[in-house]
């Protein structure tokens, strides 16, 4: 800790001094430090397409970008200090002065080297900056701010909720989203309210802003956020934000959003806020999966519906329920694409009693051929490749067998292996035996004795 | 002012850069709350709450959903069997299992984004008029979920570290100023093994 401050404030030191030289003049920062601000004019936009090669500022600020490419932050910290002392009035100095300050953010948390930061970003900011590099020290200002409000510190809290209360415009977007982001993450209690304003103002704060409004407006309590996330998905122009706003209305915990997301599934006639609904129902628990499987079931339901409905039970993290509900819905489906979307959803479920059904689709010599090599494969995912061999040998259908070889050669191994070549040593099709001998290739080494 | 004058300012400033005393939290924003509502009626209306930093509290489930289930049902397997068509399932089972649904659908997107973009970084010579701002909007998301309590998983939390990083010297790429820049990038990008990081990172469902 020693070293850290010491370091901390020998770099500041150095830089200031160095800068200062030409000044004298000095300005407090938020933090309370002081710092020179009268600083040799520096316009980054008028900076030359890249430094001299081999002029002494451009070594040495090439030797601390490569400290900062290694992520030895401190040690790029002094290496951009050390060309601004040198060359304080090099062209690079600014430059220099902005990864000073990011460096010393990055090396660590450590209250010195962020006040060290901060002063370094305030006599930058004073200078006569492109707008690029204002705002960047900006944004990187309030960060660091954050992390010192969160230590208690009252005057960057300050700064922070000044900032956030600027209306839009007033600002660059980076400047407010930074703002709200410091807000939220020193658990301030002006964070809703805050929020709220940007959400109400559609009229001059960006889809941008509004976005990332959304995301933070999801993370708090449900009766805080429920609403206007609802008022956001009805009534924002964006559809970014209100697809944005469907798929973090799910990660709120309320016994309403199931019912928010079911009225969106049935009355939204945008497909891709729709799918999100779903997606966002079929993580909700026991109602939601109640709602997927009364929409696999619905004959006059749109078909694309039902398809998602089947691939958000798949993906409920309840198997055995949901696997169960497939296998029984499956010869009741109306549609050969939803029989099919069973068959591949519950290659994903892999358990005993549904490796069985899958296996016995597969043989019904009644199921439509495309679907028994949908079964087959999808039983070939998880089953025991040695039952799956056995298998092979009961198939008739040189399609089927073709389907079984293929999964042999996905999933490898010295079984399959050995598969392989006892179809390739046996095999009358040519178009059989070549698929084999392909695939045996494809597996490389050779299978065990 | 003289450079002894200065330099006595200089140390006089330094010794008051210290840590400054703990401040309750709660009561400082309350402070400071008030203080911003006496600026106007309808400024400020502070919830006093007792806020539960819980949002991506749930668990489970779903970037798979979003990213991969609807994907299911609409593109992923391949109607045609024949082709190599492993169902991808590796959202229901990754480590983003444990991150609620929202937020590992966020975290996937956001790392493609930036996979993209770094990938396009490295195949062009020189950098794409958009590029630095591109890669302003996504430093300032790789932010936010540096500081996302979910996010804190040590790998994920390293490859976001060092992509903050990488972006945040993209986004000061300038035309005009790319030559020894953009190589410095370059010599990032090579240093912290990115983009295949980012790749691995979305195949892990991190």
């Amino acid at each position: 800790m020693r070293f850290v401050k010491v370091f901390a404030r020998a770099t500041v030191l150095a830089t200031m001094l160095a800068w200062g030289s030409a000044s004298g003049a000095t300005t407090r920062t938020a933090t309370g430090a002081t710092s020179p601000t009268t600083i040799p004019t520096v316009s980054l936009a008028a900076l030359p397409a890249a430094p001299p090669v081999a002029s002494p500022d451009a070594t040495l600020y090439r030797a601390a970008r490569e400290e900062l490419a290694r992520g030895a932050y401190r040690r790029a910290a002094t290496a951009f200090a050390d060309l601004v002392v040198r060359h304080p009035h090099s062209p690079l100095a600014a430059e220099a002065l902005y990864w000073q300050a990011f460096a010393l953010y990055k090396s660590g948390d450590d209250t010195e080297s962020l006040h060290a930061a901060q002063a370094i970003l305030t006599a930058l900011r004073g200078r006569d900056l492109d707008a690029t590099t204002r705002g960047e020290a900006q944004v990187l200002d309030t960060r660091i701010c954050a992390t010192l409000a969160r230590r208690g510190h009252a005057a960057c809290a300050e700064q922070i909720a000044t900032a956030a209360r600027q209306p839009c415009g007033a600002s660059p977007d980076d400047e407010l989203i930074a703002a709200l982001d410091a807000l939220e993450n020193t658990q301030s209690t002006m964070i809703v309210p805050a929020l709220r304003t940007v959400l109400g103002r559609q009229d001059i704060c960006s889809a941008r802003v509004r976005k990332r409004a959304v995301l933070l407006m999801a993370e708090q309590e449900p009766e805080s956020s429920l609403d206007i996330l609802i008022d956001v998905i009805r009534e924002d122009p964006s559809n970014e934000v209100r697809l944005q706003a469907v798929t973090l209305l799910s990660d709120v915990q309320s016994p309403r959003v199931v019912g928010v997301l079911e009225s969106l599934v049935h009355s939204s006639g945008d497909d891709e806020l729709r799918d999100r609904a779903l997606a966002g129902i079929a993580t909700s628990g026991v109602r939601g999966r109640r709602t997927l499987r009364r929409l696999v079931e619905q004959r006059n339901a749109d078909e694309d519906l039902r398809v998602a409905a089947i691939a958000g039970l798949a993906h409920s993290g309840e198997t055995s329920e949901d696997s169960r509900f497939l296998r029984d819905v499956y010869a009741k489906l109306d549609r050969p694409r939803l029989q099919e979307k069973v068959l591949e959803a519950l290659g994903t479920m892999p358990s005993t009693p549904t490796r069985k059904w899958l296996f016995e689709r597969a043989l019904d010599a009644r199921e439509p051929l495309p679907q028994r090599r949908l079964a087959l494969f999808a039983a070939g995912q998880s089953a025991d490749l040695e039952e799956f061999a056995a298998l092979y040998d009961r198939l008739r259908e040189p399609a089927l067998k073709e389907q079984a070889i293929v999964v042999f050669g996905s999933r490898g191994g010295p079984i399959a292996a050995r598969k392989l070549e006892a179809i390739a040593a046996t095999e009358t099709n040519p178009t059989l035996l070549g698929k084999a001998r392909f695939w045996r290739a494809q597996l490389g080494e050779s299978p065990s004795p | 002012m003289n450079d002894d004058r200065l330099e006595e300012n200089l140390l006089r400033a330094l010794a008051e850069v210290t840590a400054p005393p703990e401040v309750p939290r709660a009561a400082m924003w309350e402070r400071i709350a008030s203080g911003l509502r006496e600026l106007g009626p309808d400024r400020v209306a502070v919830e006093a709450k007792q806020r539960r930093r819980s949002p991506w509290a749930v668990v489970l489930q779903v970037a798979a959903v979003l990213a991969i289930g609807i994907a299911v049902g609409r593109a992923t397997v391949s109607r045609t069997p024949g082709v190599r068509t492993r169902i991808d399932t590796r959202g229901a089972t990754s480590s983003a299992a444990s991150r609620p649904a929202a937020l590992s659908s966020i975290l996937t997107q956001h790392l493609s984004d930036a996979e993209v973009l770094l990938t396009e970084f490295r195949n062009e010579s020189g950098a794409a008029p958009d590029l630095a701002m591109r890669a302003g909007e996504l430093l300032s998301t790789t932010r936010h979920l540096l500081d996302a309590p979910a996010a804190r998983d040590p790998e994920l939390h390293a490859v976001l570290e060092d992509l903050e990083l990488v972006l945040a010297q993209l986004a000061r790429l300038q035309s005009g100023r790319v030559g020894d820049d953009a190589g410095f990038v370059h010599e990032t990008l090579d240093q912290r093994g990115f983009p295949g990081r980012l790749h691995l990172g979305s195949d892990r469902g991190i």
